[in-house]
């Protein structure tokens, strides 16, 4: 509760690794869950225990669900189920290969080979293999339909054909039916889960090696039944005969509305967590501080406030902190559909907001190393975001120009609408102050700047293009997602009527890129061209902050839904 | 009021031969007017309103201080409040008003501007809450007490009803759909607040109407109306100032709880309990956005709840020193 | 009497009813509860929100929701049925939410109520009789300040002095000379108001009580006593007799002999037992929750024993007295053993012994006294927080009726009889002094509860406040409801319990 979650803020970009596979970084080498770069770090499990604070509570120990897709589950789970890849800080993806190898061996058709390691095993003995596999494609497939697996994903997955393995075996060869870009980005953290707990639960009497190829078999429906509502949880009811690991921490207990313990998996055949107990405590962001200065909790991340910041530094070497951008950016929408499909008009507002004072007040201040931000699918702290930021056109528009925006209006004195979620029981302040720094501004070049923010924006004005000027923030980057037909003419998101039939072209051309760099060169376009139509105005990515106890180390910010924990076995308390 | 110390000599201008015969109303003006307490009270009461409305002006009137509550701008010197009362000789600077004498706001608005827009609308919330609630309970309470019975069943229940309506989800309801204006939050507040004046009110009621008096004014054939309005309400009144004034006060307080749960007054207005409750986590970096609007709420709360004890005495002289 | 309840109960019934469905309809037409899912970029959203309007039946009008509703409580009602409150937006079982929320609230509200309510009336009193002094100046002051603060802001300060402060503090525990000095003063000018009388009088209680104050700090800190706490033997001792004579005063006099030596002869068998009870409890495989309430059974069997005995012509006087006594001094028994486990229990948690946050510390495993001191350590705060509040109200209350009182008629005419202050304060003035503070506390219950919610999202508890507030901001209708019932029926049971009340303290108002 109480959270000031913006709209779009840490929304669950559910491992859409699409974007993330733009990063012109190539994927890195090592196993993910232990990244050991220092050879002493391969001590042996310490006796301690790490708290870390988080402000929303664990509530299903399957992570695929509508229900339990949240960074409450994500967050706590990223020690708990592993997968052949995980997140690296910077939106790449970490091979993991503690717990498996994926390799392409054909491109047409693709077809992609997974070798799941020979030692793993889930926490209860049952060893992980093919079975396990082909729950996790045919859950995520769609071939069950309605009234099937209840996943959030399935973009990819359902141009797979099934999945060749045989019972017991951990080599498992997939081929697809298209080309899929993203196929690394598939079968991550906490997609596989152990089938043998949902037979046994389902009673069933074969396994998904026998079923896989059956989808509408009358069998799977008491796994189905399992699979989506088995695994929730009341608080504080852990059902851990349910619940194995395949990762270094196992769920140990739960307070409800307090806390939830992780502890070192005994049977983790991979390097071993350098902590013993990491606690996960739920507390709201406001009071983590205190918290933290008082020694209750070790580590944090709660959303940044000004004063956060400033009282974190006042608590001096005692502790540790720092910020970073966050895997969100906020942005002013033109609506194409009224009186801004006149471009003067766009480049005069344009031209009227102060973008570096904005980030200047309202952001510095929570990360001192914000910087306007340029493009709409590339993040500061991606490696190719430097190739973006002062060539697609935005650094023309860093400082607010009044003369020539009042120049372009010609003695016109347009009303703006501005529309926004403005839900009073979920204030964004930092946006309520970008509409007053806004006014100020475009008011000296003649706009009129109208605060039309409502709680039903995205419900109703938004949808039905009720606004001049849209302000919201996009999560991840939706560019080539299911639903990121934002700029695509006629795109189901395509709410500002936006329409460049050759946006369009590079769009399609992009999704279907195999090759990352070829991918940005088109992506560039695509951000060039919006700058040049002046299609949307990006203002600043979201800041984030984490902080710890100065005995604390190995927490390495991740600016994906990872969350804080995506290292959690590498945390070392002195 | 009798002086403090133990004597109970009466005041020098009560030693006169003649007893000048007073009015009700004189004895408790002059008894208000000698309560020290609530005369300060008062004083600084009436001089933040002259302040909050003076300053930067009230109902489309201008005020002296040049500067606008909304009006953002250029953030100098990080904020901080240019205030500072200290002489040059002890501190530095001398005693200077400055641009923005209680600083700013994150986006450079001036903070003695919004402190004192804040302090206008929180007084206007309070004493309209305090108004409504105040009028409606002694009436619907009056009404029941005095007639008992049937009535007394109606609007008990209908106490009842209302009383367990959570403020918050009235609150959640309004804010979100007439986005928050001072009058909404006062109205609600008000009806949300007159159920505990009507049952105290009822109370004393119930045990004044079986009082030898009210016999006597009913065996002379008093009306019901002048019955309650002329002799019941009178000996209830220090129950429904006491109550008045606390529910005053504390109409401010859960305007500052609304305001901590976003449901208060929407920006770009402003009332004292938004300010503090944006600015709560600042105390300890940035402190003057915190204590000066804090310092307006206590200021309000006090003085009106002084005041309120003042005027308590002054109705019901009898619980002045009842012994020594 | 019968009568008159089962028609309350029947109105209450149906004001419920009625109220629910308006809350309901409100709460489910308060905003977008598919609101947070609009802007998910992910690919599953469809299907996510497919799920949600399923969970929540959003696809159905409301009254039918508020009827389904209905129809799961109803159950509650029923034997054998289970309750059924409905699922919440994250699809979990509001029924098993509620249970784990109403137990902590409860345990945060009822602690503060029950202090506010005895600490708000006796300085309510204590400054009525005193009008004008001092110490009723102060204590309004205090009253009205404390009724200014905003609850959020007031914990951030307890939680930075009493909290961070007092665990640096607690790592070497010692009060300096001059804070000693400080304190001896406040000490002197609180007692040298209450104590009244002569100026002469009073400045010689103000005196040997800073003096006193001064001297048993300095004294304190050089035996490292905060560090190492206990009352020990001779304390206890002290302590019950000096409460023995306080109770026996309070309650009939010392003038009346019999009272006074069985209260004074149950604290000295009760402070003597302690030789006894003490290791015992001490002992892990001894302390338990059982075993304590059947100590208290019978040290209370016993003080009825001794009251009865010892009591004279004045035997249930003095049996109900030496039942306080009895209480009083079995609590400063456990004061002493709570005191006694603090330095181990600090060892456990790393030193800081006062918890700014939750409600427990997670995963704590100590002795008996360990565990309580646990949950003390974390509920001090959140109840200090409500508790400053509350007893604003009380004292402001309290000292109002009770001036009220002291000037009615037959306060002169007990006074006239020649019954002594204490009798006329206590016996007359104080019990129809009562009145209005037991509407006041039945109304004030409900109100505790809603007005918990902000203390307990401050200090992390996920009581009943969390349940309600997350419901209401997600626009989900059924943890709103269970918080609702709460209150609700709290609410009226309370009522009627004040109802009952009046009739009890006040002859005059028959139930009918």
């Amino acid at each position: 509760m109480l959270i000031n979650k913006s709209a779009g803020s840490r929304t669950l970009a559910l491992l859409t690794g699409t974007v993330l596979a733009l990063s012109a970084c190539a994927t890195s080498n090592g196993s993910a869950g232990g990244a050991v770069k220092d050879p002493s770090a391969r001590a042996s499990t310490s006796n301690k225990t790490i708290t870390w604070a988080h402000e929303q509570e664990f509530s299903a120990y399957n992570p695929n669900t509508a229900d339990g897709n949240s960074i409450a589950n994500t967050s706590a789970l990223n020690g708990v189920l592993s997968g052949f890849w995980q997140f690296a800080p910077d939106g790449s993806l970490l091979p993991n290969e503690d717990f498996g190898t994926q390799k392409k061996i054909s491109d047409s058709p693709l077809t992609v080979k997974y070798t799941i390691n020979e030692k793993a095993t889930w926490s209860d003995g049952d060893p992980i293999d093919c079975d396990d596999f082909l729950l996790a494609w045919l859950a995520n497939s769609g071939l069950t339909g309605d009234k099937g697996f209840d996943t959030a994903q399935k973009a990819g997955y359902q141009d797979q054909n099934k999945p060749v393995c045989t019972a017991g075996g951990r080599e498992i060869t997939v081929t697809y039916r298209k080309p899929y870009g993203d196929w690394e980005g598939l079968y991550g953290p906490g997609l596989v889960m152990p089938a043998h707990i949902v037979e046994k639960q389902a009673g069933m009497t074969k396994t998904f090696v026998d079923l896989a190829s059956t989808p509408s078999s009358p069998e799977l429906a008491k796994a189905i039944a399992f699979y989506n509502d088995g695994w929730d949880l009341n608080p504080g009811q852990l059902k851990k005969e349910l619940m194995p690991s395949s990762g270094p921490y196992t769920i140990e207990a739960w307070a409800a509305g307090q806390s939830l313990t992780l502890v070192a998996n005994p049977r983790w055949w991979g390097e071993p967590p350098l902590t013993a107990k990491i606690v996960i405590r739920y507390i709201g962001g406001p009071q983590q501080a205190q918290a933290l200065q008082n020694g209750e909790i070790q580590a944090m991340d709660p959303q940044p406030q000004v004063d956060i910041v400033k009282q974190l530094k006042a608590m001096g070497n005692s502790i540790r902190y720092s910020t970073h951008d966050q895997y969100t950016f906020e942005h002013l929408d033109f609506n194409f559909a009224g009186q801004f499909k006149d471009k003067a008009l766009r480049e005069a507002f344009t031209k009227c907001v102060p973008r570096q004072q904005i980030v200047d007040n309202l952001v510095k201040p929570q990360n001192p190393k914000a910087k306007v931000f340029q493009s709409r699918f590339i993040y500061p702290f991606q490696p190719a975001y430097s190739d973006f930021e002062n060539s697609v056109g935005g650094e023309k528009y860093l400082t607010a120009d009044i003369p020539g925006a009042k120049q372009l209006l010609a003695g016109r004195k347009p009303a703006v609408r501005i529309g926004w979620r403005k839900d009073p029981a979920q204030l964004n302040k930092r946006r309520a102050d970008t509409i007053a720094l806004l006014q100020a501004s475009c008011g000296q070049a003649g706009f009129t700047v109208l605060d039309s923010g409502t709680p039903t924006f995205f419900d109703t004005e938004y949808p039905s293009g009720n606004f001049d000027v849209a302000m919201f923030a996009w999560s991840g980057s939706p560019l080539l997602g299911d639903n990121g037909d934002i700029y695509v003419t006629g795109g189901g998101q395509n709410h500002i009527k936006y329409s460049n039939p050759e946006v369009d072209k590079l769009l399609g051309q992009a999704i279907s890129e195999l090759d990352k760099g070829k991918r940005n060169e088109v992506i560039k376009k695509v951000d060039t061209i919006l700058w040049t139509d002046l299609v949307t105005i990006p203002l600043y990515a979201f800041p984030a902050l984490f902080a710890s106890s100065k005995d604390v180390s190995g927490l390495e910010y991740n600016a994906t839904q990872a969350e804080l924990t995506w290292n959690v076995a590498r945390w070392a308390r002195a | 009021m009798i002086p403090r110390g133990g004597t109970t000599a009466a005041p020098e201008s009560d030693r006169e031969l003649t007893v000048k015969a007073r009015t009700q109303r004189e004895l408790v003006t002059r008894r208000f007017l000698r309560h020290r307490g609530a005369m300060v009270a008062f004083a600084v009461l009436f001089g933040i309103l002259v302040l909050a409305t003076t300053s930067i002006g009230v109902a489309g009137l201008a005020g002296w201080w040049g500067q606008d509550y909304r009006a953002a701008g250029q953030v100098v010197d990080a904020g901080r409040p240019t205030l500072d009362l200290l002489p040059s000789f002890v501190d530095g600077d001398g005693p200077a008003v400055g641009a923005h004498p209680l600083g700013q706001d994150d986006i450079g608005r001036d903070y003695f501007a919004l402190t004192m827009r804040g302090t206008q609308r929180s007084l206007t919330i309070a004493l309209l809450a305090g108004l409504i609630s105040t009028v409606v309970g002694v009436l619907l309470g009056a009404l029941s007490g005095f007639f008992a019975g049937r009535t007394d069943i109606v609007v008990m229940r209908f106490t009842d009803l209302v009383l367990s309506l959570p403020a918050l989800v009235l609150a959640a309801v309004f804010g979100r759909t007439t986005g928050g204006g001072a009058a909404v939050i006062a109205l609600m507040l008000g009806l949300i607040y007159w159920t505990s004046m009507a049952r105290l009110v009822r109370g004393e009621f119930l045990a004044l109407r079986e009082k030898e008096f009210v016999e006597a004014a009913r065996a002379m054939g008093a009306s019901p109306w002048r019955i309650i309005v002329r002799h019941i309400l009178p000996n209830t009144v220090g129950t429904i100032i006491v109550n008045a004034t606390l529910t005053i006060a504390a109409a401010i307080i859960l305007e500052t709880a609304l305001s901590y749960v976003g449901l208060g007054v929407q920006s770009p207005d402003t009332s004292l309990g938004k300010l503090i409750s944006e600015y709560k986590d600042a105390f300890q970096v940035r402190p003057w956005l915190f204590w000066w609007p804090g310092l307006f709420i206590v200021a309000i709360a006090l003085t009106v709840n002084f005041i309120g004890d003042g005027l308590r005495d002054a109705f019901d002289p009898k619980q002045n020193r009842v012994r020594d | 009497m019968a009568v008159f309840v089962i028609r309350r109960l029947l109105a209450s019934v149906l004001t419920l009813v009625v109220s629910s469905f308006l809350v309901f309809v409100l709460v489910a037409n308060s905003g977008d509860p598919l609101s947070d899912l609009r802007t998910d970029t992910s690919v599953g959203r469809e299907q996510k929100i497919a799920h949600r309007i399923e969970v929540l039946n959003l696809d159905q009008p409301v009254p039918r929701r508020y009827l389904t509703w209905a129809g799961g409580v109803t159950r509650c009602v029923v034997p054998g049925q289970g309750c059924d409150l409905g699922r919440n937006i994250r699809d979990q079982e509001v029924s098993v939410l509620l249970t784990q929320a109403a137990g902590s609230t409860l345990r945060l509200v009822s602690a503060a109520l029950v202090l506010a309510v005895l600490l708000g009336v006796s300085v309510g009193v204590i400054s009525s009789l005193r009008q004008y002094s001092g110490f009723d100046y102060t204590i309004t002051f205090a009253a009205f300040l404390f009724f200014s603060l905003p609850v959020f802001w007031v914990a951030v300060l307890l939680k930075q002095y009493l909290a961070i402060e007092a665990n640096n503090w607690y790592q070497d525990p010692r009060v300096g000379p001059f804070p000693a000095l400080v304190l001896a003063v406040l000490s002197g000018l609180t007692w040298g108001a209450i104590a009244g009388g002569t100026a002469r009088r009073r400045w010689i209680v103000r005196g040997a009580s800073a003096a006193a104050t001064f001297g048993l700090l300095s004294y304190l800190s050089a035996i490292n006593w905060f560090r190492y706490p206990a009352l020990g033997p001779g304390l206890i001792i002290v302590f019950s007799l000096g409460a023995a004579t306080g109770i026996a005063f309070l309650a009939e006099g010392l003038r009346r002999r019999q009272v006074l030596h069985s209260c004074l002869a149950t604290a000295a068998v009760g402070s003597l037992g302690s030789f006894v009870v003490t290791p015992w409890l001490l002992d892990p495989k001894w302390a338990s929750w059982t075993n304590l309430l059947l100590l208290l059974v019978l040290s209370l069997l016993l003080a009825s024993g001794i009251g009865y005995a010892l009591g004279g012509v004045d035997k249930g006087e003095a049996v109900r007295a030496s039942l306080v006594t009895a209480v009083v001094t079995g609590f400063f028994i456990v004061l002493d053993i709570v005191l006694r486990t603090l330095p181990g229990y600090a060892d456990l948690v790393g030193g800081r012994v006062f918890a700014t946050i939750g409600a427990r510390t997670p995963n704590f495993e100590g002795t008996f006294w360990e565990q309580q001191l646990d949950t003390f350590t974390h509920l001090l705060l959140p109840t200090l927080s409500i508790l400053l509040i509350s007893f604003a109200t009380y004292s402001r209350y309290s000292r109002s009726t009770m001036l009220e009182v002291m000037n009615q008629d037959y306060i002169r005419t007990a006074r006239a009889k020649g019954l002594t202050e204490r009798a006329v304060v206590l016996r007359h003035a104080f019990r129809n002094a009562l009145i209005p503070v037991t509407t006041l506390a039945a109304l004030d219950f409900g109100a505790l509860i809603s007005g918990a919610v902000i203390t307990e999202y401050v200090f992390g508890w996920q009581g009943m406040g969390n349940l309600f507030f997350s419901g209401l901001i997600q626009v989900d209708p059924n943890p709103v409801m269970a918080f609702y019932l709460v209150t609700a029926l709290s609410v009226a049971a309370f009522n009627l319990l004040a109802d009952i009340a009046y009739a009890y303290l006040d002859p005059r108002i028959r139930l009918s």
